[in-house]
């Protein structure tokens, strides 16, 4: 299951909380969410802590994300990313998709 | 008185008749006396002329008793002589018939010395001289050269005029004469064409003809002058033709003899030598052997400016590191491959032919005499054998034929052990390729099903390295296993590239189009792809062809000319279509050109049916009395083995086989593949609920790990997973939401397979562009989902409809 939280939203952070498994199944709904608060931020934070598991539509959600950020001019960083999603990111490739900082350091 | 009387009785008349009487009577008386002087002087003569003749007779007598003792004495010195020449007659050695010659007659004669020389050829075949201890000069003459006698003035006249000389007063200097007061010699000759021993030639100074070997019987006296008598020397005379005669079958008795001790001794090197084939030890025993056969100081090899190997005698030092030149090589008198051979290496005239360097390395080498033999094989120089002697030595002709044919002996052995390593070597790569292409043969037939779906288990052994036959069982698609067997025509490697090329054939179809889940199709196929190749070969192949459709439990099956397989079903062994006809091997016809050329059969085969398959070289195996595996000794066997599990079918089958064909080499290739399915179970399952999903997910981890996969491949093979089901129930379901999806896994040790059946139209797996993750734009939002299953999956297959994904995950 998905946990998603918008933990701050002041014009210039957007700073998010995902938690359990980003999957094809809450992949529409994270997009929704996240994306319906993008405005004109020049930063987007996902802590990834909680994160356990994504598959392919999960890091298409990402993907996404990573593009709108992009278009607003923000800077996406995803943090707290456990090795597991670190390593699922990598298998797709995605690993350089934007600044990940992993949950050890 | 009576005439007295008379004349006194008597007158004068009477007287005068008595004078008368008287005158009458001295007359007479006269008469008388004269004849009686004359008696008496004849008497005399008488007397005188017997005592003449007494003292002639006693003369006579005196003369024939010396006579008779000189006869005598003659007769006991024949007896000798006569039993001395018995003697030498049984003496088959030329040394001791001189050392007794010279000894006995020398002590015969009363003589100081007494010595035998002989000269064959020009050389000095031997001298032996006895003598009192006072005058032995053993040390002195042990050496002497044939010079010494030819330059000598009277062993040159013995030689010259061929008669004996008598000095009886002599006083000379040279060694062969000091201090001899006389000096008696015989002219010994002995001819014959039969003695070989060394080059001869004609000596046009001595007159000494090739085929003559001559000699000198001498008699010397030291001590005093002696006068030999007329008679001793006839007697000696005499004794000189036996002597020879002696001589003569000793020389030839030696000469057959050596001649067999080479005959055996190249005999033995012959043996020696061929019975290896390893060069190095038959250089190595040619130097010891031929070194040690001819007595020689040193014997080596020589090739090229190098000592290969080195034979030396107690003493001698080796030159093998420091020879460079081929010295006798400046003796050759031309570029024939003769036996070059120098009895003295230092003398004047042979010294000066070497350059300073050869000089040098000649001296160091402290050969006198040497003998080299050409080794040459079909007119191409080899190298040298070559022999050094620390003394002078004259190399006869015997020698010289002996190391020409030990030398032709060793050239043909070292060709041989030549010929041989280049063939072992040949061999070694051959057979070292041949493994290579065995292995490489090996990982080429055999297919990519893990047992997962089916159990598998195969026998095969090439009958040479590589093999005619040839299998491969193939996943085509979830569930649907291609099983193909065959055997090339012929064994070994051409046989092994034609299944090479078959299997290409099969594995490309198999990639790329859906033809190989119809075995008629494929045979057909197949059968036109040898039927070109055969343009340029005349091979052909056996095969059969079946896809199991382990869903369905159905086998399709096509045959070309393959022996049927075997079928355990429900308790019975049955062969396939029993004795119908199997159909035309592959590469006979033109299937394009013949309707229906191979015709598909269908039986059903389900969860626990066997099969079991297998080529000619079961049946073809020979058995000890030369027949073959019975015809239904298969169908025996697995009678009573239906039961067990496909591995043991396997063994027991090639086991039973072993037993029967005993020590029976293997005939042909034997290859054998026991099948059976052990199809696992399919059930509906709720992919669209995540809980469940997970649970699954969990489940599927936690009996993997069980199976030893190793835990950091966990996190993929979930992922793999949960794409596959994602797509079944994004796509599965799309058009039907109340529809089924279906799923069955195996895991088993080092392997996980899974099946997922979804009720949507498919996936046109055909006509996808099959994308790897690393092609995917990693702007990309979607389009991840298949490239992942690729990346992660072992194998990803799908049935024809794309709505049946097989899934296989190895570790």
């Amino acid at each position: 299951m998905l946990k998603l939280e918008i933990r701050k939203n002041d014009g210039q952070i957007l700073e998010l909380e995902v938690g359990g498994q980003l999957l094809y199944s809450d992949a529409e709904h994270f997009k929704e969410t996240v994306l319906a608060c993008l405005k004109e931020q020049s930063k987007v934070k996902v802590d990834c802590s909680d994160l356990s598991f994504l598959d392919s539509a999960g890091m298409g959600s990402f993907v996404r994300l990573w593009k709108e950020c992009k278009m607003i001019g923000a800077e996406l960083e995803l943090y707290n990313v456990i090795d597991d999603v670190q390593s699922l990111l990598r298998i797709a490739r995605l690993h350089q998709l934007t600044r990940i900082i992993s949950k050890t350091s | 008185m009576s005439s007295k009387k008379q004349a006194e009785d008597l007158d004068f008349d009477k007287l005068s008749q008595l004078e008368d009487r008287i005158i009458e009577l001295e007359q007479k008386l006269n008469s008388e006396r004269k004849l009686n002087e004359e008696k008496t002087a004849m008497m005399r003569k008488t007397i005188a002329e017997t005592e003449d003749l007494a003292k002639h007779l006693q003369n006579t007598t005196l003369a024939l008793i010396q006579e008779r003792q000189i006869a005598n004495a003659r007769a006991e010195k024949e007896k000798l002589v006569n039993k001395w020449i018995e003697k030498i007659n049984s003496s088959f050695d030329l040394n001791s018939l001189l050392k007794h010659a010279t000894s006995e007659l020398g002590r015969f004669f009363k003589s100081d010395r007494c010595g035998i020389v002989l000269i064959e050829g020009g050389h000095l075949l031997t001298h032996y001289e006895t003598s009192t201890k006072d005058f032995n000069r053993e040390d002195m003459i042990q050496n002497l050269d044939v010079d010494e006698f030819r330059s000598n003035k009277h062993f040159r006249k013995i030689f010259k005029t061929k008669s004996r000389i008598v000095l009886d007063e002599i006083s000379e200097e040279g060694i062969l004469l000091d201090g001899v007061k006389t000096f008696v010699g015989f002219f010994i000759s002995i001819k014959k064409e039969a003695f070989d021993g060394f080059d001869r030639y004609h000596d046009t100074e001595l007159e000494i003809s090739a085929n003559e070997i001559v000699g000198a019987f001498y008699f010397q006296q030291c001590s005093n002058k002696k006068s030999w008598q007329d008679k001793d020397l006839d007697l000696i005379q005499s004794i000189i033709t036996p002597l020879s005669t002696a001589i003569e079958k000793t020389l030839l008795y030696r000469d057959a003899r050596k001649r067999t001790e080479y005959a055996e001794l190249l005999n033995s090197l012959t043996t020696q030598i061929r019975s290896s084939l390893n060069l190095s030890e038959i250089l190595a025993r040619t130097v010891n052997e031929l070194g040690l056969a001819i007595k020689a100081s040193r014997c080596f090899l020589y090739f090229d400016g190098y000592i290969s190997d080195e034979y030396c005698e107690a003493g001698v030092h080796s030159i093998a590191d420091t020879t460079r030149f081929l010295i006798l090589d400046k003796f050759r008198e031309d570029q024939s491959f003769q036996v070059i051979s120098v009895d003295n290496l230092l003398s004047e005239e042979n010294f000066s032919r070497l350059t300073a360097e050869e000089q040098e390395e000649l001296l160091a080498s402290k050969a006198v005499s040497a003998l080299a033999c050409p080794l040459h094989f079909q007119g191409i120089m080899q190298g040298w054998i070559v022999f050094h002697s620390y003394r002078r030595r004259q190399w006869t002709r015997d020698e010289k034929n002996f190391i020409e044919a030990a030398g032709s002996q060793v050239i043909v052995a070292m060709t041989q052990s030549r010929m041989y390593e280049k063939l072992n070597s040949y061999q070694e790569k051959l057979s070292r390729e041949l493994k290579q292409a065995a292995r490489v043969q090996t990982s080429l037939i055999g297919g990519d099903v893990f047992d997962v779906n089916i159990e598998t288990s195969v026998f095969y052994k090439a009958h040479s390295n590589v093999s005619g036959d040839f299998y491969w069982v193939a996943e085509l698609a979830p569930d649907k296993i291609g099983v193909l067997i065959g055997d090339v025509s012929g064994k070994g490697p051409a046989a092994a590239l034609l299944t090479g090329y078959l299997l290409g054939e099969f594995n490309s179809a198999i990639a790329n189009s859906a033809l190989a889940w119809f075995p008629d199709k494929m045979i057909s196929f197949l059968c036109q792809s040898i039927l070109y190749q055969n343009s340029s070969s005349d091979f052909y192949a056996t095969a059969w062809y079946g896809v199991m459709d382990l869903y369905e439990g159905k086998l399709r099956y096509t045959n070309a000319g393959h022996l049927n397989p075997y079928i355990i079903q429900n308790e019975t062994v049955y062969k396939l279509d029993g004795d119908k006809d199997s159909g035309v091997p592959l590469g006979l016809i033109n299937p394009k050109e013949i309707e229906e050329a191979y015709e598909a059969r269908e039986i059903d085969f389900r969860r626990g049916d066997k099969m079991v398959l297998f080529t000619d070289g079961v049946l073809d195996q020979k058995m000890p009395d030369g027949s073959f595996v019975p015809k239904d000794w298969i169908y025996k066997i697995l009678q009573n083995v239906k039961d067990r599990d496909v591995k043991d079918i396997t063994y027991e089958l090639n086991e039973k086989l072993n037993a029967l064909s005993g020590t029976s080499p293997l005939t042909d290739d034997r290859l054998m593949i026991s099948l059976e399915q052990v199809y696992f179970d399919i059930y509906d399952f709720a992919a669209d609920d995540p809980k469940a999903t997970s649970e699954l997910l969990d489940k599927i981890v936690r009996d993997c790990l069980e199976q030893d996969m190793p835990a950091n491949k966990q996190l993929n093979l979930r992922l793999g997973i949960t794409e596959a089901l994602t797509n079944a129930v994004r796509y599965g379901l799309k058009r039907n939401p109340y529809g089924k999806i279906r799923i069955g896994y195996c895991v088993k040790k080092g392997a996980f397979k899974m099946t997922i059946i979804d009720p949507g139209p498919g996936f046109n797996w055909q006509v996808y562009n099959y994308t790897f993750i690393d092609e995917v734009r990693f702007d990309n939002e979607g389009g991840r989902g298949i490239p992942l299953l690729l990346e992660i999956f072992d194998k990803v297959t799908w049935n024809f409809m794309g709505n049946h994904l097989g899934l296989f995950y190895y570790w």
